[in-house]
């Protein structure tokens, strides 16, 4: 049994405070079906989701695609696609190290509806809506390189994508991806420790496990 | 960088030295024979245990914590008599008092010891008072204390 080792988990970020950037026929890489096609280039890989990006199946735009995975830059088809190459034009985040972080976590649950009737010798309960709640927690950014005071990211309850690595190593990558909108940035100080600022996400997007697509 | 203890240590040192209220102190960084003490002596470190552990994702930074021991030993001659025995007591106790006064304005006020640490502060303090071995007349405080550092470093 492998057992994946804290210390090669990552946080990379992007937020929509930037504009998104265009870019032109990206390539895709496709899995053995046919039916999903992720984007080649790791480092755009945060679709801005306030651009439908073109779709194009040896250069001409299709849009057969049964769903768009925004974070990840992932194109789902209900069917295998026919032959050529699936190239992407739209608009992506720049991703970077969400620096001064030590630890993330990412719930997922379900909200159940209780329809136990009369006569019933059990409980019954039905699965409604899904959610999802990321929290990380950090220290106070202190210096250029860890970028701005994360309480602006709750200013404007900014859309963060977030790529949630357990590992980050290039050849055993592994990672939840989402888009999220910050819910909650606590600063704690005490006199004997450092200055904390854990962050929570709601979840808007996903998650979606991704693995072995390589590291941005 | 494995440890900023040595770095502490040198900056440590070189800003006690500089302190005109200590003048005369004589400070190391390493235990000292009595002999090589002299009358006024500021002795540092003789052992540390330093505790490390990771402190960020995304980095290979580790955050550490050590307790450095540290002592003031004064001496002060005196002549037989009550009077005589407890000014010499005083004035031990005093001059022992006005040393860590020095060392303790020195922590406040360079609290990072010139950059070299995140934080350094003065956690313990114990006061001992006894016979000088070489003129039981003459009397000796010692005041032992234990800095505590933390800081970030970067292997």
């Amino acid at each position: 049994m492998a057992v994946i080792r804290g210390i090669n988990a990552r946080i990379y970020a992007c937020d929509n405070t930037s504009a998104s950037t265009s870019f032109t026929a990206e390539a895709t890489v496709a899995n053995a079906g046919r039916t999903q096609f992720t984007m080649t280039t790791t480092s755009k890989r945060f679709l801005d989701p306030a651009h439908l990006p073109v779709v194009k199946l040896a250069g001409t735009p299709i849009t057969s695609y049964s769903s768009i995975q925004y974070p990840g830059a992932r194109f789902n088809w209900a069917s295998a696609l026919g032959a050529g190459a699936v190239t992407i034009d739209g608009y992506y985040f720049v991703v970077a190290t969400l620096a001064q972080c030590k630890s993330w976590e990412i719930a997922a649950e379900f909200d159940y509806i209780d329809q136990t009737c009369f006569g019933d010798t059990m409980r019954i309960s039905v699965p409604s809506m899904r959610s999802a709640t990321v929290t990380i927690q950090g220290l106070a950014l202190d210096d250029a390189t860890g970028g701005d005071d994360r309480f602006l990211l709750l200013k404007n309850a900014n859309l963060v994508g977030l790529d949630l690595f357990m590992d980050a190593t290039g050849s055993t990558e592994k990672r939840y991806t989402v888009y999220a909108r910050p819910s909650n940035v606590t600063s704690t100080a005490a006199v004997d420790g450092i200055i904390e600022q854990p962050l929570s996400f709601t979840v808007i997007d996903g998650p979606y496990y991704v693995a072995g697509l390589g590291v941005a | 960088m494995n440890t900023t203890l040595p770095t502490f240590l040198d900056a440590l040192r070189a800003a006690l030295a500089n302190r005109a209220g200590l003048a005369g102190v004589s400070v190391f960084t390493c235990p000292v024979a009595p002999d090589d003490l002299g009358k006024q002596a500021i002795e540092i470190a003789n052992e540390v245990e330093i505790e490390q552990h990771r402190l960020s994702l995304s980095a290979t930074t580790l955050d550490e914590e050590y307790p450095v021991p540290g002592a003031i030993i004064v001496y002060r001659t005196a002549k037989q008599g009550t009077q005589a025995i407890n000014s010499a007591a005083k004035l031990a106790r005093d001059r022992a008092d006005a040393i860590m006064e020095e060392v303790v304005d020195e922590i406040t006020t360079n609290d990072t010891m010139s950059g070299t640490v995140r934080d350094v502060t003065i956690t313990m303090q114990r006061w001992t008072q006894g016979m000088a071995p070489e003129n039981r007349l003459g009397r000796f405080c010692r005041v032992e204390f234990t800095l505590t550092v933390t800081a970030c470093v970067t292997p």
